[in-house]
């Protein structure tokens, strides 16, 4: 079981504005992941639980979370893959609802900023990405990721955003705050539709951040106006609690993180239910709760 | 406009945070509103800046600024994560239960949860209306931090607050006097007290040039004005009779041991009222012996009545009795004064006594003289009598002189004492001003069941005015302290909390007042009666 809070703001001249339309800011559902066996395969199916049912159409639809498990899926392990297939949920419904919000509240020339990057990683993903991609080209909202890491390495197996930096402190680059394109990807991996960047968005950063532009929208830009887009990303990537790290985002994980004590409700509540089902012994040994943290989530 | 949503906290202390840019300060009134007209107010006790920043990286921006990394660096939405966090305290719960019918309480319940949070209304302090009280003293209007709401004025029960004690506690130039002036000209509007006025500045009156109370437009039927200088051509001159000193005025007062009491008293049984000459003119071993006195005590009786009295005698001229001040005489001059005085406040009146040309003794000793009188005068009346009588109130600077530790404890006590401690059985108080309370025993005090508190820096004094105070002001500290000219708080067991003021400047006051007399225009505005 999955708790999953997806949460967005809008920004104009740096000042926070209330949606146009009746889209919640924050969307939050309990999903249900479980592993079955049909004809031999093995499946997870993800379902979902609607506190309000109003959120459901900003969701993903759940036959799309109903997935094969491959080859490559089991060498992750147990755990690992169960975890895998439990994000498909959340990350889908970024999508459906980036798609949203790109519909109902942005305007030609607008920018869209996801946590985290544009690559796909499940099977049935692309469809909504293409969707999402297909909505931004449409109205002109120009769409991009940024990540606080990267999976990419160098040849030599140096984190790729590190490489980078180091390179900019050996050659003194007089620039403060600086941008690296495009960041060369593996080959094999073109599915990816995103042009990689590394970017220091402002001066006292403690890491500059991988930043990724929708591929077809940064194609048809040039180079200025890709300059001017990070331009505008730096200048919101001044706020004193976290400097090079657009303000929105550090907005968004303020308000969109799980604190632990709520996940203890959700168990407790769970626990109860079992327990009324009388099914607690059977179930308690298998249950393991996980809470993710990460760096943000100390602020 | 001021605004802010409860936050957290509890019934002792209830946290708000403030809307940006409403400039809360300590001591503002604020309304909670209920849902069934109710409603409480809170009153701000401190302010603090909360920031949803973390404080090291706010230390380290802030090191950054400094130390010129700051470029390309800000907040945002500053209003949204920095802010400040008003700690308050419930002082009045208020149920509107009818057309102008109210319910008060202390409060014991909490506004709601996340309850937004208003500046307190002129509407809101209507609960205060009179309750048909027409005799009543005018301190000043009410005040939200340092907002005044000059139309809500402030009264209090003129009969219960005068008998009770009025304690006005300030360091120097905070006010008192100018707060006394305002209330001695409320009350020359009233009737039902008596008030004398002993006045070492010789600043009520008023002159040629500077406005007082002699301002009044009810001053002839109303105020007597006595001073012991001649030139002093307003005054009635202040000259009393020696005849009419009696050895227990003395009590407490002027240092005599209770042995040089004790032989005083001696005189007095011999020579009547003669008593004071015949000390100055000396007795032989003797007529001392007869009367059990030692040579040496009649010899410093003898100085201190003329070093304190300065009667001596003229040993060219048979001995005979001089005076050498205006104050003290003989003969058959100023044989009314005393009881001119005590009938004038027995009808009502108000006495000044410029005591600015006196010495401390001569000063405290013509009160005492008048407060004896007038005390054992009530003193024997009879309960129903007493109803029909004025409260008489007196007026004393620098309290501790008379009511100090050491001066009741050494002295035996003296007049004031005793009316600070059983006047009120007998309607006679004590506006008692003082810059030092800490040295008042506590008892006397606590039984000041009235204090206008205006502002005090020094916290040893602070603390005796809040140990003592009717309300808890535990929380008021340093409201107190940062208390403006004027501002002062009404701690009272008669009234409902303990009430923020801003008496006006009497210049402005009185100015204000006669130009609605001559306009023969009602004064406006609602009056409000505490009590
Ligand atoms: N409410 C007021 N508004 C403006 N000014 C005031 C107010 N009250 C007093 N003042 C001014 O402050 C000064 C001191 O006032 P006041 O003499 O009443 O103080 P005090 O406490 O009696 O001082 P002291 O201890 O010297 O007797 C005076 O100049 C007076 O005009
Ligand atoms: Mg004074």
């Amino acid at each position: 079981m999955q708790l999953n809070r997806v949460y967005f703001n809008v920004f104009q001249n740096k000042k926070l504005i209330s949606p146009k339309s009746n889209i919640p800011c924050r969307i939050e559902f309990l999903s249900y992941t479980s592993s079955n066996f049909d004809h031999g395969n093995l499946f997870f199916e993800t379902k979902f639980s609607l506190e309000n049912d109003f959120f459901r159409k900003y969701l993903p639809l759940e036959k799309d979370l109903k997935i094969k498990a491959f080859e490559r899926d089991f060498v992750l392990g147990n755990q690992l893959m169960m975890e895998r297939m439990a994000s498909m949920a959340r990350r889908f419904s970024e999508w459906t609802i980036a798609e949203h919000i790109i519909d109902s509240e942005l305007e030609e020339g607008d920018i869209i900023i996801k946590d985290g990057s544009l690559q796909t990683s499940h099977p049935n993903e692309n469809q909504y990405v293409k969707n999402v991609f297909k909505k931004a080209k449409e109205k002109g909202v120009i769409f991009t990721g940024l990540s606080k890491t990267s999976r990419h390495t160098t040849d030599t197996r140096i984190p790729i955003i590190s490489a980078i930096d180091r390179l900019s402190e050996d050659f003194k680059i007089p620039y403060k705050e600086w941008c690296y394109f495009p960041v060369p990807i593996n080959k094999k991996t073109t599915e990816h539709k995103a042009l990689i960047m590394v970017v220091k968005l402002n001066r006292y950063a403690d890491t500059p951040f991988r930043f990724e532009i929708f591929k077809d929208q940064a194609d048809n830009m040039t180079k200025n106006e890709i300059l001017d887009l990070v331009s505008i990303i730096a200048d919101y990537s001044r706020d004193r609690s976290l400097p090079g790290y657009p303000y929105g985002l550090i907005d968004a994980h303020l308000w969109a993180r799980v604190r632990n004590e709520e996940i203890l409700g959700y168990q407790a509540m769970l626990f109860s239910e079992i327990t009324k089902l009388g099914m607690w012994k059977e179930i308690n040994s298998h249950i393991n709760t996980i809470s993710t943290h990460d760096k943000l989530d100390e602020m | 406009m001021k605004s802010g949503q409860i936050v957290g906290g509890g019934l002792q202390d209830i946290y708000i945070r403030e809307k940006s840019g409403s400039q809360m300060e300590l001591g503002d009134l604020l309304v909670a509103d209920g849902d069934n007209s109710d409603y409480t107010i809170i009153q701000v006790k401190d302010l603090a800046y909360r920031s949803q920043i973390p404080q090291q990286t706010l230390d380290l921006s802030a090191g950054m600024e400094l130390e010129g990394y700051g470029d390309n660096l800000e907040f945002m939405q500053p209003e949204l994560r920095n802010y400040l966090i008003a700690r308050a305290k419930a002082l009045i719960y208020v149920k509107k239960t009818g057309e102008e019918e109210y319910l008060t309480k202390s409060p014991k319940r909490l506004p709601s949860f996340f309850n937004s949070i208003r500046s307190i209304e002129k509407s809101d302090l209507e609960f205060l209306n009179p309750n048909k009280l027409e005799k009543s003293v005018y301190l000043g209007n009410i005040r939200s931090g340092s907002d005044v709401k000059n139309d809500v004025k402030v009264h209090i029960d003129l009969i219960k607050s005068l008998t009770h004690h009025i304690l006005i506690p300030a360091t120097t130039g905070r006010g008192k006097s100018n707060l006394v002036k305002v209330m001695l000209w409320s009350i020359l509007d009233t009737e039902g007290a008596g008030i004398l006025v002993l006045d070492p500045h010789n600043e009520y009156y008023g002159d040629h040039v500077k406005v007082g109370l002699r301002n009044h437009p009810k001053k002839d039927e109303k105020l007597d004005y006595y001073s012991p200088s001649k030139d002093n051509e307003e005054a009635l001159t202040l000259s009393i009779n020696i005849k009419k000193i009696r050895p227990d005025h003395f009590k407490g007062i002027g240092g005599f041991s209770s042995v040089q009491s004790e032989a005083m008293r001696m005189f007095f049984n011999k020579f009547k009222e003669n008593w004071i000459c015949e000390i100055a003119k000396g007795k032989d071993f003797e007529t001392l012996k007869g009367m059990g006195i030692q040579e040496k005590t009649a010899n410093v009786l003898k100085r201190k009545i003329e070093t304190q009295l300065k009667v001596s005698v003229d040993p060219s001229d048979g001995n005979k009795c001089v005076f050498n001040s205006n104050l003290f005489v003989g003969g058959e001059s100023g044989l009314s004064t005393i009881s001119d005085i005590v009938d004038s406040l027995e009808k009502e009146k108000t006495v000044i006594i410029d005591s600015s040309k006196l010495t401390d003794f001569e000063e405290l000793f013509v009160g005492s003289i008048i407060s004896s009188n007038i005390f054992s005068k009530y003193k024997n009346f009879n309960s129903e009598d007493l109803n029909d009588k004025p409260v008489i109130s007196i007026v004393i600077e620098e309290a501790p002189r008379v009511l100090g530790k050491e001066v009741l404890e050494s002295g035996g006590g003296n007049i004031y004492g005793t009316i600070a401690r059983e006047g009120r059985k007998f309607k006679i108080g004590l506006i008692a001003i003082t810059q030092l309370s800490s040295v008042i025993p506590r008892p006397i005090l606590a039984n000041m069941n009235t204090k206008i508190i205006l502002g005090n820096e020094m916290s040893l004094e602070r603390s005796a005015i809040i140990d003592s105070a009717s309300q808890d002001l535990s929380d008021d500290n340093r409201i107190i302290a940062s208390l403006d000219k004027g501002e002062a708080i009404v701690s009272s067991v008669f009234t409902k909390f303990a009430v923020p003021i801003y008496t006006p400047e009497f210049n402005k006051f009185t100015k204000e007042y006669l130009k609605n007399i001559s306009s023969k225009k009602e004064i406006k505005g609602v009056t409000e009666v505490l009590g």
